[in-house]
């Protein structure tokens, strides 16, 4: 479980983040949406430990962000360019990142997680010849190595095709099945409308909803708005 | 403590013959390329200096002479005034001028003043020829002192005047050879004579392999560092959030590239004492180890204030040709710059270039000590932003 509680984040005078508190469960597939400049990414790499917190509480799974060391290993983090060695093979990325976990997995345990990506007859294969989809799912094998709880991922299916994107998903549903919380910025609406289970949305910094789709479209139906589906819910969201 | 990083970077750059050769090949080849050609321009350097001879006489035709074989030295004889015209147009280094009764002043062995020096805020070679008529002068009062002796013995034995001078001249004669092949032959003049003594090698000109060493081992320290800006953007943020982190990886990944800078640093100690440029010691080791140790921290640096790799590369040259000149990696300072000279512990280069490597001193300790809080700052600050 992920609780934020009055997170604010300033990047010079500009505020950022504005006074967030939000919760997340366990096994949650949470999408974090917003318009470019919402603080999407500034809250991910809050999590992730790549930005320091300004003021406010954050936990996760009970410990405070501030022991980077014990938070290090409940999370996994995807950004949102590829942060592979484009010149090393698939196995020599697993094999360098696994240098970075407390616990270092053998080599057939890392190729396991190859193959759970599909990715296993390009295990030899440099990363600057595969494809874009398999580049991508790639980044996301590589932060799974130490078998993280939580899962903070930014727009992990930019820019790939359609089969690739389907296939990511598929994972993902499965790895939240496990338990593993997924923390999700995406601009795609049918990946928020069939993955996510619930949604915050972000505006200037400030969380204006965070809840199911069903209960945002109840809310909006309560100040008087004509809904005909989930796609314009989402809309309404980000628009109001 | 885990070391898989160091290892799989030790691997890396031992696959890469891009990195063994900005590691390790290129700053001792291009020392020793470009040293050899420095030190062959140095050997084919000659200065231009005036010799005024107001004295006409057989001493200052003697060291007149014996300038005149100096190797180092083009001589020129025009009348004091125009001499003053090419001192002042610097078609001269400097103007030497042997004062009429420069003999008669020897003989009654007075020294003072008897040699006018003439030079301007560029002359290079004035020390050295000072130097040498110091040393004539010096070669014929001793001469002149040996012949008095001499005359003064026989005096006592009623010798004719005729005789006297002879013997005279004949004592002055013998003193005189007791200075061939090399002035001053005393128990120092042995130990230049010794084949491997470094004193010797350098016979008072300026050896070119150790300045130029520190400048391209500057240069593939700023070089090897690049990574740092390229991979800022990209991976820096995954390993921020691994347990590992940054300052591991940063702190492994350059123990590796100061490891071959130190196979590098052995390899050039080994090679420059082949040549004679340098003596083996573990003084000097130790200093060139401390020079790519504060190079490596000066790179870390700068590229943790680069956000562009391109931008990086284009400073971080701009920036060690500026400490290579500055910090005398081409030219010896106290002949470029007095200022700068006693300027020059700010730069890495003093812990070699002034030969004064077997001791640290306190400057020297205290601009490590800045260089390497400054950097690990500097990594701090890569891993908060």
């Amino acid at each position: 479980m992920i609780i934020i509680e009055g997170l604010n984040k300033f990047y010079g005078k500009k505020q950022s983040l504005k006074d967030v508190s939000l919760k997340i469960n366990a096994g949650d597939i949470y999408g974090l949406l917003g318009p470019n400049g919402a603080g999407k990414s500034t809250l991910l790499s809050i999590l992730a430990l790549t930005s320091s917190p300004g003021s406010g509480n954050v936990e996760m799974d009970g410990i405070p962000i501030k022991k980077r060391k014990q938070i290090s290993e409940l999370i996994g983090y995807v950004p949102q360019d590829l942060a592979l060695w484009e010149n090393l093979s698939v196995k020599e990325n697993f094999k360098f990142w696994n240098n970075f976990s407390k616990t270092r997995l053998t080599d057939e345990q890392l190729h396991e997680l190859c193959q759970k990506v599909k990715l296993e007859d390009k295990w030899m294969v440099k990363v600057s010849h595969l494809s874009g989809g398999m580049k991508r799912k790639l980044n996301i094998a590589v932060a799974l190595i130490h078998n993280p709880k939580i899962l903070l991922m930014d727009e992990p299916t930019v820019g790939i095709d359609l089969q690739s994107k389907l296939e990511i998903n598929h994972y993902l549903r499965e790895l939240a099945a496990t338990g593993k919380t997924i923390v999700y910025i995406t601009h795609d609406i049918t990946e928020i409308l069939t993955l996510c289970d619930r949604v915050g949305i972000l505006k200037e910094g400030s969380l204006q909803f965070s809840g199911t789709i069903k209960e945002a479209q109840q809310m909006l139906r309560e100040k008087g708005n004509i809904l005909k589906n989930d796609e314009e819910t989402i809309y309404k969201l980000l628009t109001n | 403590m885990n070391l898989g990083i160091f290892f799989v970077k030790f691997m890396r750059i031992i696959k890469s013959p891009f990195s063994l050769l900005n590691l390790v090949v290129v700053p001792i080849g291009a020392t020793l390329g470009l040293g050899f050609l420095l030190e062959k321009g140095q050997q084919d350097l000659v200065i231009p200096v005036a010799f005024v001879d107001e004295d006409q006489s057989g001493f200052s035709e003697t060291v007149k002479t014996r300038l005149q074989n100096q190797p180092k030295i083009q001589l020129y004889f025009p009348s004091r005034k125009e001499a003053e015209r090419m001192i002042l147009r610097k078609e001269v280094d400097s103007v030497f001028v042997i004062k009429e009764g420069f003999e008669d002043s020897l003989l009654i062995e007075k020294r003072e003043e008897s040699v006018e020096v003439w030079i301007t805020s560029s002359s290079l070679a004035e020390g050295i020829v000072r130097e040498l008529i110091a040393s004539e002068v010096l070669r014929m009062t001793s001469n002149i002192k040996a012949a008095e002796f001499i005359v003064k013995h026989y005096k006592k034995q009623n010798k004719s005047s005729f005789e006297l001078n002879y013997l005279w001249q004949e004592a002055f004669n013998y003193s005189d050879k007791q200075w061939e092949p090399a002035p001053l032959m005393t128990i120092d003049y042995e130990t230049f004579r010794d084949e491997n003594s470094v004193k010797d090698l350098g016979k008072s000109t300026y050896s070119p392999f150790l300045g130029l060493w520190t400048f391209f081992s500057l240069f593939s320290c700023f070089l090897s560092i690049g990574w740092i800006v390229g991979e800022r953007s990209l991976i820096f943020p995954r390993i921020k959030s691994t347990y590992k982190g940054l300052f591991s990886y940063i702190a492994q990944s350059v123990g590796v590239l100061f490891i071959f800078q130190c196979i590098q640093v052995i390899l050039s100690v080994f090679l420059l004492s082949r040549i004679k440029a340098i003596e083996i010691n573990l003084d000097i080791i130790v200093s060139m180890i401390l020079f790519i140790f504060i190079g490596l921290a000066l790179s870390v640096l700068l590229a943790s204030v680069s956000t562009r790799e391109k931008n990086y590369y284009l400073v971080s040259s701009l920036l060690v040709l500026l400490i290579g000149i500055v910090g005398g990696s081409f030219f010896p300072l106290q002949e470029l710059s007095n200022k700068l000279s006693s300027l020059s512990f700010l730069f890495p280069q003093a812990l070699l270039l002034d030969n004064s490597y077997s001791t640290l001193t306190i400057d020297e300790i205290f601009y490590i000590s800045v260089i390497s809080c400054i950097t690990l700052l500097a990594i701090r600050r890569l891993h908060i932003k």
